[in-house]
């Protein structure tokens, strides 16, 4: 496991969970949003990675925050917007995925920017990899 | 010298050289921060600001006409220097804010500029520096107290 694959656990698993709710603009991924859908971006920020554990297999481990931005088209209502933020609130808040746990999140409603309404979504996680795991 | 002197002696260095760590650590961060904003006309990019204590109730200041980019830096940078000379360990907290308008878009929303989520990150990251900065601190100061 590596940093890379920690971003692969989180994407795969938000993709099943979130079965095709909305179309999702992943990170490397060509997207060109239609104005007149809701549709969200989805970015997996792995930011520190450090010693977790002393002994002759460290454990290191990968603090950062996955970014969702939810976007609902202007004048269609808010009401989707706060629907879709409870729905990944029950993916991610205090779950483990197999080597990923996510804690707290943080939600903000941003308003209306570029033609659709978007709020933020932030999903705090930590993943654990042994240093045994990265030689393989 | 006495233990509680010695105790008391340990505790006063450790606020000088405390306070002179935050603030190497916190400049150098917002450092990262202001030269990774995105800049367009240098707005957003001049108008971070520091404060001591305060919730960063600031008007933005207003740029007219685009500015360079270390220009911009610059603006920031000053006000960042001026307002972490005046913090002092005790201080309840340092408050980081810029409040252009767009600035919580930016960071937050769809840009197309840079990946959202930057000022984020870099609070991660100094919140860990910061931690390692002072335990690598009490480890030296304690190892040379016990050398006395």
């Amino acid at each position: 496991m590596s940093t890379t694959s920690i971003r692969e656990e989180i994407v795969n698993y938000f993709d099943t969970q979130w079965a095709n709710a909305t179309p999702v603009a992943y990170e490397n991924r060509p997207y060109a949003p239609n104005t007149r859908a809701t549709w969200i971006r989805f970015l997996v920020n792995d930011v520190f990675t450090e010693p977790a554990t002393l002994g002759s297999d460290l454990c290191m481990r990968t603090t950062g925050f996955v970014h969702v931005v939810i976007n609902v088209p202007e004048s269609s209502g808010t009401k989707m917007g706060r629907v879709l933020a409870d729905k990944l609130i029950k993916i991610f808040v205090a779950r483990q995925i197999t080597t990923v746990t996510f804690n707290n999140y943080e939600k903000k409603e941003l308003g209306v920017w570029d033609d659709f309404y978007q709020i933020s979504m932030k999903f705090h996680f930590w993943g654990d990899t042994l240093v045994s795991q990265l030689r393989v | 010298m006495a233990f509680s002197d010695q105790m008391n002696k340990l505790a006063e260095d450790f606020v000088i050289e405390a306070e002179k760590v935050i603030k190497e650590v916190v400049f150098r961060n917002m450092e990262e921060i202001v030269d990774g904003t995105p800049k367009d006309t240098g707005n957003l990019m001049a108008n971070w600001d520091l404060a001591k204590d305060t919730t960063g109730e600031r008007d933005p200041i207003s740029i007219k006409s685009p500015i360079e980019r270390g220009v911009a830096k610059t603006k920031s940078m000053n006000r960042i220097t001026k307002g972490l000379s005046e913090y002092k360990v005790g201080d309840e907290q340092i408050t980081i804010f810029n409040n252009v308008r767009y600035a919580e878009y930016v960071e937050e929303g769809n840009n197309n500029q840079r990946n959202s989520g930057w000022v984020s990150r870099q609070a991660i990251v100094m919140e860990k520096e910061l931690v390692r900065a002072l335990n690598k601190l009490v480890n030296k100061l304690y190892a040379f107290s016990r050398r006395r």
